[in-house]
């Protein structure tokens, strides 16, 4: 995490404040991320997870303070930010294939007509690298719950982002499908940093190098493994512990590498 | 529906009657089939009984003021793109309701058509084809405007069939992967108001929105991928026009009124139809 430390970051946030209709969702939000770092963001529902992914990614602007990623407002740089939404918000009956909704990750880069061949198979690719190619001809409907959501990652990733974040993976998906995602999401790690938000701690696995706990504020532990073997008894995987004692303080957060993983 | 066959090749209002099915079937098909999947029929619907106002409009102008060259159909045509563009603006500019705004739109653009069309010659005739269609009177120039109509909703589709299908699917995801929504919605909604103009010359206001679902829906039963949702969806509109010309001659039915009831039974055996498939598909 050395390396971590000296690079720039690339997400920052400073004295960020957000309401939606002057009802205070963070306040005074500071933050800092480091490249290729795997952040768990959770917190309680309602307690501004969503929102937080949503500011990084330029959906919301703030009230207060600053928001920069990759050193830039966050609007510059959406071609490099991956996002995999809630899988379950989708029209059930939208008559669509697997691979049509992987190639609406590059809509907005085509040329107007038909698609071009480079991104029919920058499409392909990235099916093939969540393990789906077989099922480009599918109907999105079909799929499983998991499935599903390997479909909107590889939607995610067929722009080949710096950044991938990741809202409630573990929603509607049995744990095998959340252990494939797991493996996809390490692999991912090597290559780009990674946000994943969820209300369920259930996620944390050991390659998560920090947490960030949202509850209208912004708080981050490191993790440490340890033999918490009535844990692993509950969740029956590999499972990480946040070190609750230890509570880093406001100037330790900003700084990356004394959240890192021990 | 033989009497039909042999007069329509005797009769050019009637060719002009099914050619003129056959144009708003394209469109039909289309942007029903959008429509349907991104569930905002009833904005069609408000633009749909704006129109009135436009075709009132135009006819009192041609009418008392001696504006000759303005039709109904260029009246509906500025009224339907105006409903577009200020329902598109308050989706993006306003918090309020978007019911509200659609009821505003529906109701006022209608008082408005309705005090021109009082204050013009042929109150009640003029009123009845506007708000029930009147295919049988369809002219050469009012067809060849459906065919540009066409044109265009064609050539859209083949530019930004990518873009509007993203920001039917996931608007959020959309905008986050650099397609400016708000231009492609407004875009959506000017191609929705040009269809109901369309429409409104086959059916007349009151049905348009009918002929908009009615043949998407079954034609959603059909099929499983919006290009071909589409094009069955645009044969199915075929059928109940066509047929509903037909079935309507002989007995001197209401032809619009006709139409939507053969597209309503379409829509009932694509139920019975689908059923079928899955249970022999399942056993």
């Amino acid at each position: 995490m050395t390396l971590a430390a000296t690079e720039s970051p690339v997400i920052s946030l400073e004295h960020v404040d957000f309401s939606y209709n002057s009802e205070p969702v963070l306040e005074d939000v500071n933050l800092t991320i480091h490249n290729r770092e795997m952040i768990g963001i959770i917190g309680p529902n309602g307690g501004g997870k969503t929102t937080l992914l949503r500011l990084i990614l330029g959906l919301l602007e703030p009230d207060r303070g600053r928001v920069r990623v990759f050193g830039k407002p966050p609007r510059q740089v959406s071609n490099r930010l991956g996002y995999v939404p809630q899988h379950m918000q989708f029209d059930p009956q939208f008559p669509i294939s697997v691979l049509d909704v992987v190639l609406m990750g590059l809509a907005g880069r085509a040329g107007f007509g038909p698609f071009p061949r480079k991104l029919l198979r920058a499409a392909e690719n990235a099916l093939a690298g969540v393990d789906l190619a077989d099922f480009r001809n599918k109907s999105f409907a079909e799929l499983s719950g998991g499935q599903r959501q390997r479909v909107l990652i590889a939607r995610a990733l067929a722009t080949s982002p710096d950044m991938l974040l990741f809202d409630e993976p573990t929603a509607n998906v049995d744990s095998s499908a959340g252990e494939k995602l797991y493996k996809i999401l390490d692999q991912l790690n090597k290559k780009m940093t990674i946000l994943v938000a969820s209300h369920d701690i259930g996620f944390v696995n050991r390659h998560i190098t920090s947490v960030v706990c949202v509850n209208h504020q912004v708080n981050v532990h490191p993790t440490s493994a340890l033999d918490g073997r009535n844990i692993t008894d509950l969740y029956g995987n590999d499972m990480a512990l946040i070190r609750h004692d230890h509570r880093c303080s406001q100037e330790g957060h900003s700084e990356g590498h004394s959240c890192s993983n021990s | 529906m033989f009497e039909f066959l042999t007069d329509l090749q005797q009769f050019s209002f009637l060719q002009y009657a099914l050619l003129a099915g056959i144009m708003a079937s394209i469109a039909c098909g289309i942007i029903g089939s959008y429509v349907t999947v991104r569930r905002t029929t009833y904005i069609a619907g408000a633009i749909a009984h704006c129109t009135l106002g436009g075709m009132g409009l135009a006819d009192y102008l041609n009418k008392e003021q001696g504006l000759t060259f303005l039709t109904p159909l260029m009246g509906a045509v500025v009224a339907a793109l105006l409903a577009a563009l200020f329902i598109a603006y308050m989706q993006h500019r306003s918090t309020m309701r978007q019911d509200t705004v659609l009821s505003a739109v529906w109701a006022t653009g209608m008082a408005i058509g309705i005090i021109f069309i009082s204050k013009t010659p042929g109150y009640s005739e003029d009123l009845m084809s506007y708000l029930f269609g009147d295919i049988l009177m369809v002219s050469p120039v009012d067809i060849l405007l459906m065919g540009l109509l066409d044109l265009v909703l064609l050539v859209s589709l083949f530019l930004f069939y990518h873009r509007l299908v993203a920001i039917s699917f996931d608007e959020e995801f959309a905008r986050i992967s650099g397609i400016h929504v708000g231009l492609f919605n407004t875009l959506f909604l000017c191609l929705v108001a040009l269809t109901v103009v369309l429409l409104v010359q086959v059916v007349g206001i009151i049905l348009v929105v009918a002929l908009l679902a009615l043949p998407a829906a079954a034609a959603g039963r059909l099929t499983t991928r919006l290009p071909a949702m589409m094009l069955v969806a645009t044969l199915l509109c075929m059928a109940s026009t066509a047929g509903g010309l037909a079935l309507s001659y002989k007995p001197d039915l209401p032809t619009g009124a006709t139409i939507i009831l053969v597209a309503g039974a379409i829509y009932l055996a694509s139920g019975l139809f689908a059923k079928v498939i899955h249970k022999l598909s399942t056993s």
